[in-house]
């Protein structure tokens, strides 16, 4: 290889500086978030005068941030079941159809991620208003699956691209049905295409905040709604009590998709 | 001749392309048939019409006199194997062979039974427990034909199956696919566009020119007979002169020298323009100067050595070059590049297209 880290020489100093930076300015506004979590001062001072686990407490405690939390997990697991339904089904109708109007469907249904957050938040909301389905456990995952849609179509449109549809056609002649030789056959190959469609799904749907405020009522709000809304009213440790909370369990889907995709090979 | 699958006036186009037209064969049961053509030409299309891949836009397919195309493909009883490389990747070899037979759920221990007699067949039955991705291509095409032939098809379908594969390989696995076909006695259509591989396989061969049938034939009767300029430039080298005919009756054509030739055979080919002479590199060889007519004074203009024989390109007058093919026996010394030669031909081995 031209570029290896062996050849660099002196540059490797240079190289391994600029790494650090790099992954010093990644990191320590989140190492800041965690130390404030155990700050004992209700002022978010910095350096924390004394540790303390209380915003643990009261973030456990309060059943407000739990019905959140449980909201989140409602919402983003059913955007993901249907996110993958649909996206693979989606997926293989574009990838088979050979007329002029591929193309057209592949970017109707990428539009979604290109479109501004915003935009698409006003439009539902408004159709939303018209149709009594805001403020709903329903119009929350119509709305996030309109956002997650695109990433599980892309997702799995490229684990299609990498699987010979002669390959079904084989089977079909050995005797199977289209959809045993689809069930047996293509969908296996496509397992690791549908496990990254879920995950990219179900972030879409979990850390997302423009829709979820315009899709938000009292009694039916996400995390991140409910950490928006109380950054405005009063700045409590408690929120980042929340973010550590949200960095851990991130951290530990991440490892844990990664540990099952590794299992795999 | 009793045909046991027929193919009636097949048309089939695309977008507006046709891609076969006005197709008709009759096959026997049991016959090793070739279809042989260049890229393009029809003969894939053909036999994805056959396995009910694509249907076509016109013309009917008929096993033993009954249409086929209302049947799906998986039910038609046909056995394919692909240009490229289509085992299952998530099973093992045994898993892929013993596919078809699990799809028709047949008893465990005949699926046990016969999926063991084929990977015998294949000689794959070291490999069994392997997965595709752990395969050369060769072995890999090896058990894609084991899985075609697992369920006792009538028909099996070859689609360029070697393509991919280096000569040496494409050899051992001809000899394989001839092998299968001995034992079984199934019916093989065989997909391919290089020539020799059409010869050593074969039975008949069925020539396909821009979507049409352009001859039909045993190996020999396509080689000594081609009944056009395609045939007969597609299978084998031949050379080519214009020639002028003076007598259709007794085969009199006049040379571009001005020499006239009698005893040719003379064939009306429809694909030239001008009377079209053709002569196999094989059918010429080197004489004494001005021995008889039908002969070539030209100049060597160079030779390479192919093992027993030697290839010659001769120069001669109106700037044509002949190809020759000559058997070196090692007892005459051979002609050298720039030397003056006479090249003889045989007029009845020869065909004028008109």
């Amino acid at each position: 290889m031209l570029l290896s880290f062996e050849n660099l020489g002196p540059w490797r100093i240079a190289l391994g500086i600029i790494a650090a930076l790099v992954t010093a300015f990644l990191v320590c506004p989140l190492v800041l978030i965690v130390m404030l979590s155990f700050d004992s001062s209700p002022w978010l001072v910095f350096p924390p005068p004394h540790w303390t686990l209380r915003w643990y407490r009261e973030l456990f405690t309060d059943p407000d941030w739990l019905g959140s939390f449980m909201v989140s997990l409602e919402v983003g697991l059913t955007v993901t079941v249907l996110s993958v339904l649909l996206g693979l089904i989606t997926a293989i109708g574009i990838s088979r159809t050979r007329t002029a109007w591929r193309p057209a469907c592949e970017t109707a249904f990428l539009m979604p991620m290109i479109l501004p957050v915003v935009v698409t938040a006003i439009a539902l909301y408004a159709f939303f208003l018209r149709i009594h389905l805001n403020g709903t456990f329903c119009g929350f995952v119509i709305a996030h699956l309109i956002l997650a849609l695109p990433f599980s179509v892309g997702a799995i449109l490229n684990g299609l691209a990498h699987i010979d549809p002669a390959i079904e056609n084989a089977a079909v002649l050995c005797g199977s049905s289209r959809t045993y030789a689809i069930m047996r056959i293509t969908l296996p190959s496509l397992r690791p295409a549908l496990f990254s469609a879920a995950i990219f799904s179900f972030l879409a749907s979990w850390d997302e905040v423009v829709v979820a405020i315009f899709m938000a009522s009292p009694s039916l709000q996400t995390v991140p709604v409910r950490i928006w809304g109380n950054l405005q009213q009063d700045l409590s440790p408690v929120i980042a009590a929340v973010s550590t909370v949200l960095i851990v369990l991130s951290g530990l889907f991440i490892f844990g998709a990664n540990f099952m995709k590794s299992e795999k090979k | 001749m009793t045909a046991f699958l027929s193919i009636r006036n097949l048309h089939k186009s695309y977008h507006g392309n046709v891609a076969v037209q006005n197709v008709s064969l009759d096959i026997r049961k049991g016959e090793f048939v070739t279809f042989l053509g260049p890229s393009g030409s029809g003969k894939s299309t053909t036999l994805y019409v056959i396995a009910g891949l694509m249907s076509p836009t016109g013309g009917d397919v008929l096993v033993n006199g009954r249409t086929i195309l209302d049947v799906p493909s998986n039910h038609r009883n046909i056995g394919m194997v692909f240009q490229k490389y289509t085992l299952f990747p998530n099973m093992t070899v045994r898993e892929n062979i013993a596919f078809p037979l699990v799809v028709r759920k047949r008893p465990r221990d005949e699926i046990e039974a016969r999926t063991n007699e084929m990977l015998r067949l294949v000689r794959m039955e070291q490999l069994a427990g392997r997965y595709p991705a752990q395969m050369s291509g060769g072995q890999q095409q090896r058990v894609a034909i084991a899985r075609a032939m697992v369920y006792e098809p009538e028909i099996l379908l070859m689609d360029e199956p070697l393509s991919a594969l280096d000569k040496k390989l494409r050899e051992e696995i001809q000899g394989e696919i001839k092998r299968v076909h001995e034992r079984t006695g199934v019916t093989i259509l065989y997909v391919t566009h290089d020539q020799e591989e059409a010869l050593r396989l074969s039975d008949r061969i069925i020539l396909f020119n821009t979507g049409r049938v352009e001859q039909i034939g045993t190996c020999t009767d396509l080689y000594t007979s081609p009944r056009s300029r395609f045939a007969g430039q597609f299978l084998g080298n031949s050379n080519f002169m214009p020639v002028e005919i003076m007598d259709a009756a007794a085969g009199t054509i006049r040379l571009p020298g001005g020499a006239c030739v009698e005893n040719v055979r003379i064939c009306d080919s429809g694909d030239v323009d001008h009377p079209l002479l053709m002569m196999r590199p094989e059918d010429l060889t080197f004489r004494k100067a001005g021995d008889c007519a039908s002969s070539f004074d030209g100049q060597v203009r160079s030779s390479y050595f192919l093992g027993n024989v030697m290839n010659y390109e001769i120069g001669i007058p109106g700037d044509y070059t002949l190809t020759m093919r000559v058997y070196i026996d090692g007892t005459e010394h051979p002609p050298q590049t720039g030397d003056r030669v006479s090249v003889g031909w045989l007029p009845h081995k020869a065909i004028v297209f008109r």
